[in-house]
């Protein structure tokens, strides 16, 4: 069709209803809620708390300043899973507004990973705290953090865009991504170190994108090391890679998402 | 609602029509649809896992059902025009504005659109109950594509228009039904669009809303010449905001053009059940109303209305076009409860000439006294049973009227019945009788002008009925009576066959038209002595039956045939005038609902003119 507004009002329109959303879902989010906001505080550090307990008195694993090495896990681990599970139902879930206006569908699960974003950037708050806590110096390193995030919010993007165009025709996906983001927790050396690994599970480990992305978080903020090249070159790979696919799924069955919705 | 109608293209014929196609138009095209259709899968909806997906691939299934929405449809829109759309339910109008606003893509075909479009598909789409009215302005504008500035620009035209400035901080699932529509309206339609989309927004919110509703929307289209594309149920709306108009039946374009012309159409045409050969006759007939000044003039000389606000003001107007205070002697007042009371005393009617007006149970309307007053009968009959009679003398004292009302039994049979009434003052002068079930009211209506003039018994009988006792037979040959004309399902009737074994000659309306009112009309034409220049037009619709009340009175004093058509039905009206075309009366009398719509009565008179 054509159509005679440019395509920059389009990228401007589309910014703003981005950010609307996203503003919508914060206020309601914690609406009615007494503490608010503090919850995506609270959330990580209680989550940490009892994490740390369980594992460092119950399991004693000899990992230096081991609720640092938990929450940096942690929150970069809810980042992906909230992203994409929310992504995962924004399509359905805007079911009323795709059948009435022209809007470019693409927004919704971006959102969804936008505002998973904004959670991250709160629950920083909780990590630094801790970090504090633990007196771990900061290094250059830290700097890295905005570029580790693009790379993982460019990941989660694509997983969110596949899952969303296929929960549309396919609710399974659904309930089977829920069992399969619980058994991706425990695949990922979130809450124990990798070299208790037996030796048959160290590949699946190494195609694990997430060990990736919670290694280099860890690297530049806990260890204070830097990532070497190799590391970096497959965190971008799995997230341009993970994006070019959620991007060809997406475009190719958005067309029918009004039929099916 | 029909499940099969007729959906075939109507095309104009006149030569008027093609001559206005040839006009040039140069403004630029707004909105233009070629060769659109649009095909859903109607499998899809049952697929919503693996397993059954898989089940499907396996059972051959998947993409078997289909439902075409729409079917190659093709318009143009120019800027500036009102472009309404019509239909019956799922008639594809509401895809058709999807595919418009760009939300659904069409199966096959080309949509070109040159302009920004605002939809109303649905007020309040991306509203969130949970936020207050201030926040959802904005995300409605945000979402309608507005910018941030333009909504805090005009967010004070917004509120005012809805009215909602004390509200503005509240959830909105606290609102009224109302006022969401109202701020989602105004939201959408604070920006002047260059196409403005309506899907029959208009039909929610009472009506003052809807007022406020059409007032910006005209005042959209005649202040800044959006071009609009508005789809609706309402004729009148599409008559009176637009300039052009399709009517789409089961996603198939059937006219377009002119919005007054397919309007028109669609009022006539549009839900009424009938073959195609009918259709196309009706249809034939209404091109010909359309047609110039000339054709309509003489059209008007050969029909009359005849109408009222309500059933009792047209059963007065009725009875003025037909006695006053000069030649009216008697009147006879039915209760308006049952069809049957005043079909059976139309004989005694005739017999007194006197007209027959409908009045309650308990009451005398006030059209009705009023009605008396100018008649001055010098006598005053109501029909009922004792303490009937009663109730309405006591009701009939409350008028200024100083007659003393007369008794007509309401029941037929026995001493103190009608029938005896009638033999007592020798009204009955006919040899024949007329019979017909209480389940057949429109062939009792019909044949009312008959007994009349004929001043023949009219006896409506209960349909449980399968034999009459003996003594009622008798009174009935006590009577004279030697031949029975049985009406309607009575004619099969074991009750017929009685009356046959009994000695009674059986006549019957012959077959020759399909329905039977428009037998019973031939009948009575047949019948020595009948007045073959005059025809009353009534609505065979039971919905405002009391209409008919006062008309076989009418029709009988005139000594014409009364003709009853059914509104909802092509057929009939086709059957109609070809009743109207072979017996070519010099005048037609519409009868309240039967020409409620003009152009209905234009439509049955054309058929004098062929």
């Amino acid at each position: 069709m054509s159509s005679t507004t440019t395509a920059k009002s389009n990228l401007k329109r589309d910014w703003f209803i981005l950010s609307s959303l996203v503003s919508k879902d914060f206020k309601l989010k914690y609406r009615r809620s007494v503490l608010g906001v503090l919850w995506s505080v609270l959330n990580p550090l209680f989550m940490m708390i009892i994490l740390s307990v369980v594992f460092s008195y119950f399991f004693r694993f000899q990992i230096e300043h081991f609720p640092v090495y938990l929450i940096l896990g942690q929150t970069i681990f809810t980042f992906m899973s909230d992203g994409t599970s929310s992504a995962m139902s924004s399509i359905i879930d805007s079911s009323t507004l795709i059948k009435k206006i022209r809007i470019n569908k693409i927004i919704f699960p971006l959102q969804k990973v936008m505002f998973a974003l904004v959670n991250f950037g709160v629950s920083l708050i909780a990590v630094i705290a801790v970090m504090i806590f633990f007196q771990i110096t900061p290094t250059w390193n830290m700097l890295l953090l905005p570029w580790l995030i693009a790379m993982l919010f460019v990941f989660t993007l694509g997983i969110g865009l596949i899952l969303s165009s296929l929960a549309v025709f396919f609710r399974d996906v659904i309930h089977l991504w829920g069992v399969f983001i619980t058994a991706w927790t425990y695949f990922t050396p979130l809450f124990y170190p990798v070299e208790i690994l037996p030796d048959w599970a160290v590949p699946i480990m190494n195609c694990n994108p997430m060990y990736y992305f919670v290694t280099y978080f860890r690297e530049i903020m806990l260890w204070g090391t830097t990532p070497g090249v190799m590391e970096n070159v497959i965190c971008l790979g799995f997230a341009v890679v993970f994006l070019i696919v959620g991007l060809i799924v997406f475009k190719r069955t958005q067309k029918k998402f009004i039929l099916y919705v | 609602m029909p499940e099969i109608v007729n959906t075939s293209a109507l095309s104009f014929d006149s030569d008027v029509e093609s001559e206005s196609l040839h006009i040039e138009d140069d403004r630029p095209t707004a909105i233009k649809i070629e060769n659109v259709s649009m095909v859903f899968n109607m499998a899809s909806e049952r697929l919503n896992n693996l397993k059954e997906y898989f089940l499907k691939i396996v059972k051959h299934e998947l993409f078997f059902e289909e439902l075409v929405a729409l079917d190659d449809i093709s318009f143009e829109v120019k800027k500036g025009d009102v472009f309404g759309i019509l239909g019956t339910n799922g008639s594809g109008k509401s895809t058709l504005l999807k595919i418009v606003a760009g939300v659904l893509e069409p199966t096959r075909g080309k949509v070109e659109i040159n302009g920004a479009i605002a939809p109303l598909i649905e007020l309040g789409a991306g509203f969130d109950m949970d936020l207050s009215a201030r926040e959802n302005i904005y995300l409605n504008g945000a979402l309608l594509g507005y910018s941030k500035e333009f909504i805090q620009e005009h967010f004070d035209d917004i509120v005012e228009f809805a009215e909602v400035e004390k509200f503005l901080d509240m959830p909105m699932k606290n609102y009224s039904s109302g006022m969401v529509a109202r701020i989602a309206f105004a939201i959408a339609t604070v920006m002047v669009p260059e196409i403005l989309i309506v899907d029959e927004v208009l039909s929610v919110g009472d009506f003052m809303f809807q007022q406020k509703c059409e007032d910006r929307i005209t005042e959209l289209i005649e202040k800044h010449g959006v071009t609009v594309l508005i789809v609706s149920h309402s004729n009148d709306q599409v008559e009176r905001l637009c300039n052009k108009a399709i009517w789409i039946e089961k996603g198939h374009p059937r006219i377009m053009g002119d919005a007054k012309k397919v309007c028109n159409a669609y009022k006539v045409l549009g839900g009424r059940k009938g073959s195609a050969e009918n259709e196309e006759i009706v249809y034939k007939a209404l091109c010909s109303t359309e047609d110039t000044a000339l054709n309509s003039s003489k059209n008007k000389e050969n029909y009359k209305i005849i109408r009222g606000e309500n059933h009792y003001s047209t059963a007065v107007n009725i009875v003025y076009a037909g006695w006053t205070k000069e030649n009216c002697d008697s009147v006879i007042l039915t209760p308006d409860f049952a069809h049957s009371i005043s079909v059976t005393v139309s004989g005694i009617a005739g017999s007194l000439s006197a007209p027959i007006l409908p009045i309650r149970p308990d009451a005398i309307p006030l059209e009705i006294s009023y009605a008396i007053n100018k008649l001055s009968p010098s006598k005053v009959y109501i029909v009922g049973t004792e303490d009937e009679f009663q109730e309405a003398t006591s009701a009939f004292e409350l008028t200024n009227s100083s007659t003393e009302p007369i008794r007509i039994p309401r029941k037929l049979f026995g001493e103190h019945g009608m029938l005896q009434f009638g033999v007592k003052e020798h009204l009955w002068k006919s040899d024949f009788a007329i019979m017909c079930f209480f389940s057949d009211p429109i062939s009792a209506f019909a044949t009312s002008s008959l007994a009349f003039f004929e001043q023949a018994p009219f006896l409506i009988l209960d349909d449980t009925k399968s034999d009459l006792p003996l003594n009622h037979l008798n009174q009935l040959k006590e009577m004279n009576i030697e031949r029975i004309i049985t009406i309607g399902s009575f004619a099969e009737s074991p009750l017929a066959d009685q009356l046959a074994r009994y000695g009674f000659d059986m006549m019957r309306p012959g077959h020759d038209y399909m329905l039977e009112s428009v037998n019973i009309a031939q009948l009575v034409h047949d019948r020595p002595l009948v007045n073959h220049d005059e025809l009353c037009v009534g609505s065979a619709n039971m919905a405002r039956w009391q209409e008919l009340i006062s008309l076989g009175a009418y029709a009988g004093s005139r000594r014409s045939p009364i003709l009853l058509k059914d509104p909802t039905s092509l057929d009939s009206t086709a059957e109609c005038m070809n009743f109207i075309g072979t017996t070519k009366p010099e005048q037609l009398v519409f009868i309240g609902d039967a020409s409620s719509n003009e152009i209905d009565a234009r439509i049955l008179a054309s058929a004098l003119l062929h």
